[in-house]
């Protein structure tokens, strides 16, 4: 009591999509596997698809993720231990370096305008370099601000 | 989040709460008991999404590692594994989407998908053997160059056996994104296997 092959609507064939993904994996609901069948009846183009993502299960349900031997656990604890433990040690190297830096930095300026014998073209050339300086960082960092906004990625980590 | 609980739990008599309790406060013992406890799963779900085993460690180490500095957004009443599943797969992602990386994984020869061990014991000819060894290679090559999302739900779906709920919660996504997305990497991969080119 076959009926003649008709080919599936598109409106329903995302619905029929899910369904051949619910069969595969045994997820189907009551009363989903009639409508199943009599749909894969109906469609020889829906039934060849059928017919090669039941193929693809058979090969893949073949196969497995490889499991990595015993050895390559030894150290992975430790290993994440270390990283927390350095990334500690960064924190502070920063800070001291930052402190330390812009202290230095302050106490040349300071020297530099106290020494009278530094000639002129001197301090206006530090001067120079120290205000480049800065406006480089603000540009740099407006644009990285900038586009942090516009990113369609930021919510992954980098 | 039960649901991915109950999916992502490998030892019922872990008390995974007492131990995020002490994780909060900051006792690292505790954090490596957790380490100890999700290591495998952790690993196994990054090579699925990587495809690389020494990449794989590299990612779910370092996602342990930002877990724990973020271990005050910890959660004790909900299970550790789909947050920190969170973390891992957007360093995955993140790592896929440089191509320096893809190309380095590409020249790695180390396989990370092999035949299954009651396939291989089956008392088969040696043809039958190379021929099995083929399709596996074939099949890894081609959830390769599936889109990253797709290989995701694939993996999942296939090498975890989480249900479509369990991994619609883990990737935040609708239900019916998961199913549209699995047939997709399905029918590319029936048709990469069926023209290898």
């Amino acid at each position: 009591m076959s009926q003649d092959p008709i080919q599936t609507p598109d409106t329903d064939r995302q619905h029929l999509e899910h369904l051949m993904m619910a069969a595969l994996d045994g997820e189907l609901a009551p009363g989903e596997r009639t409508e199943l069948d009599i749909a894969l009846e109906r469609d020889p183009a829906l039934r060849d698809e059928w017919e090669r993502l039941s193929n693809l299960q058979e090969v893949t349900r073949m196969t497995r993720i490889t499991t990595p031997p015993d050895t390559h656990w030894d150290g992975y604890w430790h290993s994440i231990y270390n990283r927390l433990e350095r990334g500690f040690g960064w924190l502070l190297v920063s800070l001291g370096a930052t402190v330390l830096g812009l202290q230095g930095l302050w106490d040349f300026v300071h020297e530099l305008l106290a020494d009278t014998s530094v000639p002129d073209h001197i301090r206006w050339a530090t001067f120079a370099l120290m205000a480049g300086g800065l406006v480089l960082a603000i540009s740099v960092l407006r644009e990285r601000l900038s586009s942090h906004k516009h990113d369609p990625y930021k919510e992954i980590d980098r | 989040m039960t649901a991915v609980a109950n999916g992502l739990t490998e030892d019922m008599g872990f008390d995974e709460a007492a131990v995020l309790h002490r994780v909060r406060g900051g006792d690292r013992a505790a954090f490596g008991q957790l380490v100890e406890h999700t290591m495998r799963r952790a690993h196994r779900v990054a090579l699925g999404l990587v495809g690389n085993m020494e990449d794989a460690k590299d990612l779910s180490q370092e996602a342990y590692v930002r877990a724990y500095r973020a271990r005050d957004r910890l959660d004790p009443t909900r299970a550790f594994f789909p947050w920190y599943y969170q973390i891992l797969r957007r360093l995955c992602l993140n790592f896929l989407r440089d191509r320096k990386t893809r190309r380095r994984h590409l020249e790695d020869a180390s396989p990370w998908l092999v035949a299954q061990a009651d396939a291989r014991a089956s008392g088969e000819r040696p043809d039958q053997q190379s021929e099995r060894a083929a399709i596996v290679r074939r099949l890894a090559a081609a959830i390769d160059a599936l889109p990253d999302h797709e290989r995701e739900v694939f993996t999942l779906r296939e090498y975890e056996g989480l249900s479509y709920r369990d991994i619609a919660e883990l990737v935040d996504i609708p239900k019916g994104t998961v199913m549209s997305r699995l047939y997709n990497a399905r029918r590319r991969l029936a048709t990469m296997l069926e023209d290898p080119r």
